[in-house]
């Protein structure tokens, strides 16, 4: 029995007890039809609104398939659309039941994979799968428990695990490293190649952890983190990539800034200014730069370099935070006080640029949303 | 720190005027820090009761070791800028409902010429209730986000709010006070506690609910709340203090008593004599003539450079 089977069969009897008795209620089919229709919107709020989402796991399992063959002549489109609205409805209810959908999701993935030659469809639909993935930091979701970067070889001797150990590792789920199937069917997409490499980042970086301690619990000097240093191998030829090569830069100089080296990271975040194309990037250019700056102790090119970011995206909190603790620092409070009045006295906005960047490509969600649709809306016509 | 703008009985006039037009906005946030008068909030308690009807006489206060002559006491009965601070990230979002009730419980204890604003957390700092005066209908619309905790971030913006003259400003901050993914790191947010006219207490709230474990998991393990306490730091700074509570009842009560205590305080002015004004100065404050009390007050302030 394959891996993808399998896949199917764990969530058919994960979601069965628990909402056998319960799915009458939902009308997954309309729902999807809604959105086939390109009534979007519409149906991915009918669907977050389900309180419970046992019953909707359950109808989304039995439901769809029965939905997308019911029209074989579209059967792909249809596929699609399901597999579309499975990911809006995850990003709508994302904070509080990534772990109610991850499953579904991989499941979808198992359908997409079925058509011969990968389709854009299929291309954007992986990419948004990851921004959300990033949101949840699912590294092993993403990529599996003891994942490597293209330059790194696999342990030459094989662990010596004893046989109850093996045992027992064999009864349990393995993660199924979703991103590895997109690199599989494009393997050449280096957006792809570049999430690879910012998951692999993921709980071994500080960002945005802050103030680790030196010494550990037990008294112990903190490692080095030489192992993050490693995703330097993979970032740089991005650099080289147009596509990618703005936010390759920035990845590079976040794993520097990291790791301590200032200046490196300064550098990278200038190399990516002239460069970035896309608001979020170019805003994360100067901003990241001013970080480094700050460090540096060049305070004065900092305070520029955040005054820049501003320019980019008025009013972003990120760069409101760290430029006016500067200038409250400096006793230039009447400016800074200002600028906190006008950009914190309101009701919650969307996410931030900043705060969002250590969620990989989370932070372009909205832009991943609004391809998938197109690309959606491409395959039905 | 407040800059001393003349006399106890001109500020009282601003106090009532501002009682007539409590609403803040940016163009009368004067912040008045810098200057070379000073204002020092300082509660003073015997046990659990606070001590009323003290007149300047009975305060020392040393500037930097310097005493400094105190130019007027006030009792406090001046309206109040309330800043509501709470952490509705993954570590205590469990208690979300109850928190929801604590807001609505404590908005009303307020007078009709306070103030009131809420901030929460998320991907970024929140504020979902705004500057509004007590009493005014609130609409709620908290969430918990999960996996980030941006507790030093805003606790900074809580700080630099600058009361219109004549009013104080108390912020109560329920955090567990373990940050994650802020911009700013604890010693920022404790400078800024030293350059601030409010008065920070922070109550302690751990999550006292159910964690869901299929939402969007904590992936960061804040660490420097166990070896500097920064916002334990920075709320004594400020001459607040720290309390430990549960949300809910036990978390309004607190409340209840914070606020009470900090309606009874006091706050001594003072133009710095004898010691150089940039830089940091450590301020003491005593009431000699009477044993056994409790005082906290605002443990010092920057100077203007």
């Amino acid at each position: 029995m394959g891996r993808p089977v399998l896949v199917a069969f764990a969530v058919v009897l994960f979601v069965t007890p628990t909402a056998r008795t319960q799915g009458n209620g939902i009308d997954l089919k309309g729902l999807l039809d809604t959105y086939y229709q390109g009534r979007y919107d519409e149906a991915v709020a009918k669907a977050a609104a389900i309180p419970d989402l046992g019953p909707f796991r359950l109808r989304f399992v039995q439901d769809s398939p029965v939905w997308v063959n019911a029209d074989p002549a579209r059967s792909e489109a249809r596929s699609a659309a399901a597999a579309a609205f499975l990911l809006e409805v995850t990003a709508a209810r994302l904070e509080s039941d990534w772990g109610r959908f991850s499953d579904l999701i991989e499941w979808t993935c198992v359908q997409l994979r079925t058509t011969a030659a990968p389709t854009e469809f299929e291309r954007s639909w992986h990419a948004a799968s990851h921004a959300l993935a990033g949101r949840a930091r699912a590294r092993e979701w993403l990529l599996g428990e003891f994942p490597l970067l293209p330059h790194q070889k696999a342990p030459e001797q094989p662990r010596t695990v004893p046989r109850w150990v093996q045992r027992m590792e064999a009864t349990q789920p393995k993660p199924p490293a979703h991103l590895t199937h997109a690199l599989e069917r494009f393997p050449d997409d280096p957006h792809f190649q570049l999430s690879r490499v910012v998951a692999w980042t993921w709980g071994r970086d500080g960002e945005p952890m802050r103030n680790v301690r030196v010494r550990d619990d037990d008294d112990q000097r903190r490692p080095s983190r030489a192992p993050q240093l490693e995703a330097i191998v993979t970032l740089e030829p991005l650099t080289a990539v147009p596509d990618v090569a703005a936010e390759a830069w920035i990845r590079l100089g976040m794993v520097r800034f990291t790791a301590g080296d200032f200046a490196a990271a300064l550098r990278a975040f200038e190399a990516a200014q002239p460069i970035a194309t896309e608001t979020s990037m170019k805003y994360l250019a100067y901003f990241n730069a001013a970080r480094a700056l700050e460090r540096l102790q060049r305070v004065d090119n900092a305070v520029r370099a955040y005054q820049q970011a501003l320019e980019i995206v008025p009013d972003a909190e990120s760069a409101t935070v760290a430029l006016t603790s500067l200038q409250f620092m400096r006793d230039d409070r009447d400016v800074a006080v200002s600028a906190i009045n006008r950009v914190f006295n309101r009701k919650p906005g969307p996410a931030e640029t900043a705060t969002s960047r250590g969620y990989g490509s989370f932070l372009r969600w909205d832009a991943l949303k609004t391809a998938m649709r197109a690309a959606l809306k491409r395959d039905k016509s | 720190m407040t800059r001393g703008r003349g006399s106890f009985l001109v500020a009282a006039l601003l106090a009532f005027a501002a009682i007539e037009m409590p609403r803040l906005d940016a163009k009368q946030a004067v912040f008045r820090a810098r200057t070379e008068s000073v204002a020092i909030s300082a509660s003073v308690k015997r046990g659990n009761a606070p001590v009323a009807n003290l007149t300047a006489n009975d305060f020392r206060l040393t500037d930097n070791g310097v005493p400094q002559s105190v130019e007027a006491v006030t009792i406090e009965s001046v309206p109040l800028d309330v800043t509501l601070f709470m952490d509705t990230s993954g570590s205590t979002a469990g208690a979300l409902d109850r928190m929801k009730s604590n807001v609505i419980t404590i908005a009303k204890m307020l007078r009709p010429d306070d103030q009131f604003r809420l901030m929460t957390i998320g991907l970024s700092v929140d504020t979902p209730v705004p500057w509004q005066r007590a009493g005014s209908p609130i609409s709620l619309d908290m969430k918990a986000v999960p996996g980030i905790s941006l507790v030093y971030d805003a606790l900074f913006v809580a700080l630099t709010h600058t009361p219109a003259t004549g009013r104080r400003h108390l912020i109560v901050a329920m955090t567990d006070g373990e940050d994650c993914g802020s911009l700013l790191d604890g010693a920022r947010v404790l400078d800024a506690s030293g350059r601030s006219e409010a008065v920070l207490h922070w109550i302690y709230v751990s999550n006292q609910g159910d964690f869901d474990q299929l939402s969007i998991p904590a992936w960061c393990t804040p660490t420097d709340a166990r070896e500097v306490d920064f916002v334990a730091q920075s709320a004594a700074r400020t001459g607040g203090d720290s309390h430990r509570s549960r949300f809910g009842d036990a978390a309004v009560r607190t409340f209840a008593q914070i606020l009470d205590e900090f309606r009874q305080s006091y706050v001594l002015r003072y133009s710095a004599q004898g010691v150089k004004s940039s830089g940091w100065h450590t301020v003491a404050v005593q009431v000699p003539a009477q044993q056994a009390l409790t005082i906290k007050a605002r443990s010092g302030y920057f100077g203007a450079p």
